[in-house]
């Protein structure tokens, strides 16, 4: 039943349709959340996705603040890359910023119905928590072991694949190319992050020249790039950012970070202006 | 008058059928040990996904966070789910969930929440760019007029305004008695019509 107080008039309820619009997430953030979930869920809790616009930009649930859980449908999905599950965490990871942002939760008004939230749960930006043994291979797509993530070394410079010709991590992808597993890849990032979010981006941008180095190819090109132009934001180095921008353009999905760029040390550039004014 | 949206939610205290499923016969046992179904879990994803969001963005997590402090909600509530003891609605569960992470990454960021970062889609569904850019002009001054609000006006805000949770359900989430957020509301509801009075005479030629 409506409270008589949250009865509104034609005006006030178009002010807060248009409100509740521009907070609601878009297509791809959803999928970015929900690749984030699958990964640390172990890609395999969420399976079975709907139907999918991985560049949709649409708000959801503009209608009302019901329409999202009466409209499951309109929650548009795509799981059905993996490569492209673990490919919308990172996205998740880079546009967040620095990794491990929230740390220890500190108690609230306590309430009966609502679990204790796990202070583990909430030590990483996405973390790798994997659960049930996955399928059998014969049944599932290969799966990101994400667990490995956090074994993997402090990148142990290890050689360039054999067969890879481009020397600074943005070559295009490439079929003949010997692309890293992507938890690899992740963890670079992750890492690369982390160093972002500590205040090194000489750490940052090494680790991302040197993954570029190893693996020219590989699903997280966007990602990768785009932590490089945040490193050479850091260092100063604007005119390498811009065209670490070009770049991630260039990339399939890098329009989605069009706004992150555009509050950049490279947001004047021409196509991060049109992004910001068709913002206001 | 009526409210901004049909509410399609099961009475308080029912969790809808299909939920059930993601449940697990361990629903109401508090073990916390059941995990839900896959698909089960994924339409609880997909129906609340768009509602917790809004949340925590309203509640002035930064728009850079929200994505992972979503996903953590999410994980949270994978995790919990068999503690759900239906005794309120699942979604005002999750919402207390997701305000209990989204208050403590709020309480991470020491400054100011920013104001929303409209995507120029939002604007886009609108018949013209006038009513675009008047569209956009509207959301950053209730943007403006929330990020003025302190934490628990801002949350009741979120909560009663944007989401239409009852007094009841957002006294629940909050952990506040239902007279405080029906004050809370009424202060607000005076406040924001001030705000859309004023914009409306000085709309006028």
């Amino acid at each position: 039943m409506t409270e008589p107080l949250l009865e509104w008039n034609e005006e006030e309820r178009q002010a807060l349709g248009a409100y509740r619009q521009a907070l609601s997430p878009t297509g791809a953030q959803v999928k970015a959340a929900l690749g984030g979930v699958s990964a640390s869920l172990g890609l395999s809790v969420l399976d079975g996705a709907a139907a999918a616009t991985a560049t949709s930009q649409a708000p959801l649930s503009a209608v009302g603040p019901s329409a999202g859980a009466a409209k499951g449908t309109a929650v548009v999905l795509d799981l059905a890359s993996r490569a492209a599950l673990v490919k919308a965490s990172l996205g998740a990871i880079v546009l967040g910023g620095a990794v491990a942002a929230y740390g220890l939760l500190e108690p609230l008004a306590p309430n009966p119905d609502v679990p204790s939230v796990p202070v583990a749960a909430l030590s990483a930006s996405v973390p790798a928590r994997p659960r049930e043994a996955p399928p059998p291979a014969s049944q599932e797509p290969p799966q990101v072991d994400v667990s490995r993530l956090e074994e993997l070394p402090e990148w142990p410079g290890e050689e360039p694949a054999r067969g890879v010709a481009a020397p600074r991590g943005h070559a295009p992808r490439s079929p003949s190319a010997s692309p890293r597993p992507v938890y690899e890849e992740l963890g670079a990032v992750r890492r690369a992050q982390a160093a972002l979010g500590a205040g090194q981006p000489e750490q940052a941008l090494e680790l991302m020249e040197r993954l570029g180095q190893a693996s020219a190819g590989g699903s997280l090109l966007v990602e990768r790039e785009l932590t490089r132009l945040l490193a050479l934001c850091a260092l100063g180095r604007r005119a390498e950012a811009q065209a670490a921008a070009a770049r991630v353009e260039q990339l399939p999905g890098g329009a989605a970070y069009r706004t992150r760029i555009a509050g950049s040390c490279v947001g004047q550039s021409p196509w991060a202006d049109e992004a910001i004014e068709g913002a206001h | 008058m009526r409210s901004l949206a049909t509410t399609e939610h099961p009475p308080p205290g029912d969790p809808a059928p299909r939920h059930r499923a993601a449940l697990g016969s361990g629903a109401g046992s508090g073990s916390g040990s059941q995990e839900p179904e896959p698909g089960a879990f994924r339409q609880i994803f997909d129906e609340h996904i768009a509602a917790v969001w809004r949340l925590l963005r309203g509640m002035g997590v930064e728009a850079a966070q929200v994505d992972d402090v979503a996903q953590e909600v999410f994980l949270i509530v994978h995790d919990k789910i068999g503690q759900f003891e239906g005794r309120s609605r699942l979604s005002t569960w999750i919402f207390s969930i997701a305000y209990r992470v989204g208050a403590n990454a709020r309480r991470k960021v020491q400054r100011a929440p920013a104001f929303v970062e409209l995507e120029p889609s939002l604007v886009g569904s609108v018949a013209s760019p006038e009513e675009a850019s008047e569209q956009a002009e509207l959301v950053r001054e209730l943007d403006a007029f929330c990020a003025a609000l302190s934490e628990g006006m801002r949350d009741v805000f979120v909560l009663c305004f944007v989401e239409e949770l009852s007094f009841r359900e957002a006294a629940e989430v909050l952990g506040i008695s239902i007279n405080t957020v029906a004050s809370r509301v009424r202060l607000l509801k005076t406040s924001l019509r001030e705000v859309l009075s004023a914009r409306s005479k000085g709309a006028l030629p």
